[in-house]
């Protein structure tokens, strides 16, 4: 097969191998419910019933909520695999170190997702607003800006795989690197509650998007770097 | 005999940047409420040549990331480090100055100003830098991955610039760091002080990556190499 | 002089970790078809040399060719005709050994339903595990387990295998298997096995390579096992 559509079945191959890994154990998907399930519920605690302001709030702390969590995910994706010993067998392998950096970051990406798909349905329910725009247009801005925290979080999981100090130093590296993209995912989101179409949330996804572009290119270019010893 | 030279002039030119600081400049007034006091707005000439000097560091770290991946000599890893260490203090102190200004001028020590945030994930971004390459032993995994972790940080911290701008739109800060007036006593305590300032910014380079380079040669040969 | 088709070929070899050197000036050849054998004590640069040959990483100095491929810009060919067994386990714990050698059947690109099916129970069969192939690997026994790995290393039909100390911690029965394994498979299949089994080393290996220090101070052919001094090279 071509090499584009090699390199396709490969990462299609290790998310599902990831994702039968997880649903068997669970190990991360339960810390992550958990986590922003309290989350949400200490955020509606803090702000009273029926507060006035809850469109003002809540698209910043989903996002908060969405990026901690997603830093819990973090460890699963690379550090498990080094920490076992699985990664000679990956870097044994005859694909490509992109192809792997995909199919993992497609790993994380749907495990944020499962947790937002609840997370914020929750919210909704339990501050009693809802998104006063295109359902569409709500759901790529989530997709779009987990994607990219998904991108972040695989390239700090591989890097973090070879140092000590991993529980410090992946919010640590991840701190710096992910405004550009969290900060328009959020002020999107924030127009969407309000109401907005898309050519008013266009610059934002711009930005979104030239992230992303950025991300995949850079790591396109040195992942293996990280990747082999 | 040429460190003592280029010591000479650092010291020479910091001097007179000094004098023109404090003496030579007029008190400057940007945009502010008449309570603020003048005089310490002479930090503005500390401050925007700190920036600079952060902005030239990380991009030599930058530089020195994609060189080691490429040769593989160690001396490109320390200049990278090097200049990141340096990176942090100056960007530490644009802070730090910054918001005394800051303060003076409108009462507020931080603005969320997308130059000021920017900055502050800048200094973030040195800070992880450091402590990733503290929590590797190995030095030639430390160099290789601190390289793409230094290469990564260049790619996303700048459009952290674009975010805030765009942010600020639904937030706007009533105050806004205006132009400073450029009347040529200003304009050239500046250049001066641009001057000064990037002269010890790069002296202290050379004398680190120096430094640097002479313990690598010495773990080289303790090695067998 | 050997006329066969040559396996491995290195030349001042090199590894440094750092300023350290893991491997230093290692020249020689590994036949088609051998058992070619590493022998040393801890630290002499054993599996530093099976990494190398394996491509898990590069050559500081001097290089290494595996069947005509150079291991610095032909990695991803030489991958696929190599298999690797290290000193950790391979394979996921909480899946089956089914899943195991699904999943890297698929990395090694193969995709037919009943091809895939019809190797694992090939390799399965061989190494005497395909009774516990439904079985989640956390349950099975340190030999099983290495087996299992072996099947691993060979699913993809390989030419050359890798083998880093396969026999240490193994019960006796899966030594035997191992052991007739490869001997079973001699000519048709080329293995660099490294121990500190020296009685092991002798009874399969059709030369012996022996390390210290990261270098290997000699390479004996079989009929001479009897004439080296082995206690040299005994940390």
């Amino acid at each position: 097969m071509g090499a584009q559509s090699r390199n396709l079945h490969i990462a299609w191959a290790i998310l599902l191998k990831d994702l039968r890994l997880e649903l068997r154990r669970k190990y991360e998907i339960f810390s992550m419910f958990t986590f922003a399930l309290l989350s949400i519920i200490s955020f509606s605690f803090s702000l009273g019933p029926a507060p006035s302001n809850v469109l003002d709030v809540i698209p910043t702390s989903l996002w908060v909520i969405i990026l901690f969590t997603g830093i819990i995910s973090f460890t699963t994706v690379f550090i498990r695999e080094m920490d076992k010993g699985t990664m000679d067998g990956l870097r044994s392998l005859p694909s490509s170190p992109q192809a792997i950096f995909l199919g993992k970051t497609f790993y994380c990406f749907i495990l944020m997702g499962i947790v937002e798909f609840v997370l914020i349905p929750a919210s909704m329910i339990l501050f009693n607003y809802s998104f006063n725009s295109d359902l569409a247009l709500v759901i790529l801005t989530f997709v779009l800006g987990t994607f990219n925290i998904a991108l972040i979080g695989s390239m700090v999981s591989a890097l973090t795989m070879y140092s000590e100090s991993k529980t410090i130093l992946i919010p640590l590296l991840t701190f710096p690197l992910i405004p550009g993209s969290l900060i328009p995912s959020v002020t999107a989101t924030m127009k969407l509650a309000f109401g907005a179409n898309l050519s008013l949330i266009l610059p934002e996804l711009r930005l979104i998007v030239a992230f992303l572009l950025a991300i995949l290119l850079a790591s396109w270019l040195i992942f293996e770097y990280v990747f082999y010893e | 005999m040429r460190d003592k030279i280029y010591l000479a002039a650092t010291f020479i030119v910091n001097i007179i940047a000094l004098y023109m600081m404090f003496i030579y400049s007029p008190p400057l007034v940007v945009g502010a409420e008449v309570a603020a006091d003048p005089e310490v707005f002479r930090i503005f000439y500390l401050h925007l040549p700190a920036a600079i000097a952060a902005y030239i560091a990380f991009a030599i770290t930058f530089i020195g990331s994609v060189l080691y991946l490429r040769k593989k000599d160690f001396k490109w890893d320390v200049l990278a480090a090097a200049s990141a260490k340096l990176g942090l203090i100056f960007c530490g102190a644009v802070l730090l100055l910054g918001s005394i200004w800051a303060e003076n001028a409108w009462g507020v020590y931080w603005n969320w100003d997308p130059r000021e945030t920017t900055t502050l994930i800048l200094f973030f971004a040195y800070v992880a830098y450091l402590a990733y390459r503290m929590a590797i032993e190995d030095r030639e995994k430390k160099a290789r991955l601190s390289s793409v972790l230094g290469i990564f940080a260049f790619a996303t911290v700048p459009l952290s610039y674009l975010s805030i701008q765009i942010w600020q739109t639904l937030h706007p800060i009533v105050i806004r760091l205006g132009k400073v007036e450029m009347s040529p006593p200003v304009t050239y305590t500046l250049i001066v002080s641009l001057i000064g300032e990037l002269l010890i910014f790069f002296f202290i380079l050379y004398l680190t990556v120096k430094a640097e380079n002479l313990t690598e040669k010495i773990a080289k040969v303790k090695a067998g190499g | 002089m050997r006329k066969e088709e040559i396996a491995v070929e290195a030349k001042n070899l090199t590894k440094q970790y750092g300023y350290f050197y893991g491997l230093r000036d290692a020249s020689f050849r590994v036949y088609s078809g051998e058992i070619f054998g590493l022998f040393g004590p801890n630290g002499a640069g054993k599996t530093t040399l099976i990494r190398l040959i394996a491509t898990l990483t590069r050559p500081t100095k001097g290089e290494v060719h595996v069947f005509g491929l150079d291991v610095t810009n032909e990695a991803e060919k030489i991958k696929e005709v190599i298999g690797i067994l290290t000193d950790r386990s391979l394979l996921y714990d909480d899946l089956t050994g089914r899943e195991n050698l699904e999943f890297y059947l698929k990395m090694y690109g193969f995709s037919g339903k009943d091809e895939i099916k019809r190797k694992i129970g090939e390799t399965t069969h061989l190494l005497k595990v395909e009774d516990r192939l439904d079985d989640t690997v956390r349950t099975l026994s340190s030999g099983l387990r290495r087996r299992f790995d072996i099947a691993r290393a060979i699913i993809h039909s390989p030419k050359l295998i890798l083998l880093d100390e396969p026999f240490s911690g193994l019960d006796i029965d899966s030594v035997d298997i191992l052991k007739n394994f490869l001997v079973k498979r001699k000519g048709e299949l080329t293995v660099i096995v490294s121990t500190h089994n020296f009685e092991v080393a002798r009874e399969i290996c059709d030369r012996i390579a022996f390390l210290k220090d990261g270098k290997i101070a000699e390479i004996v052919n079989a009929e001479n096992y009897s004439q080296v001094k082995v206690e040299k090279y005994f940390a």
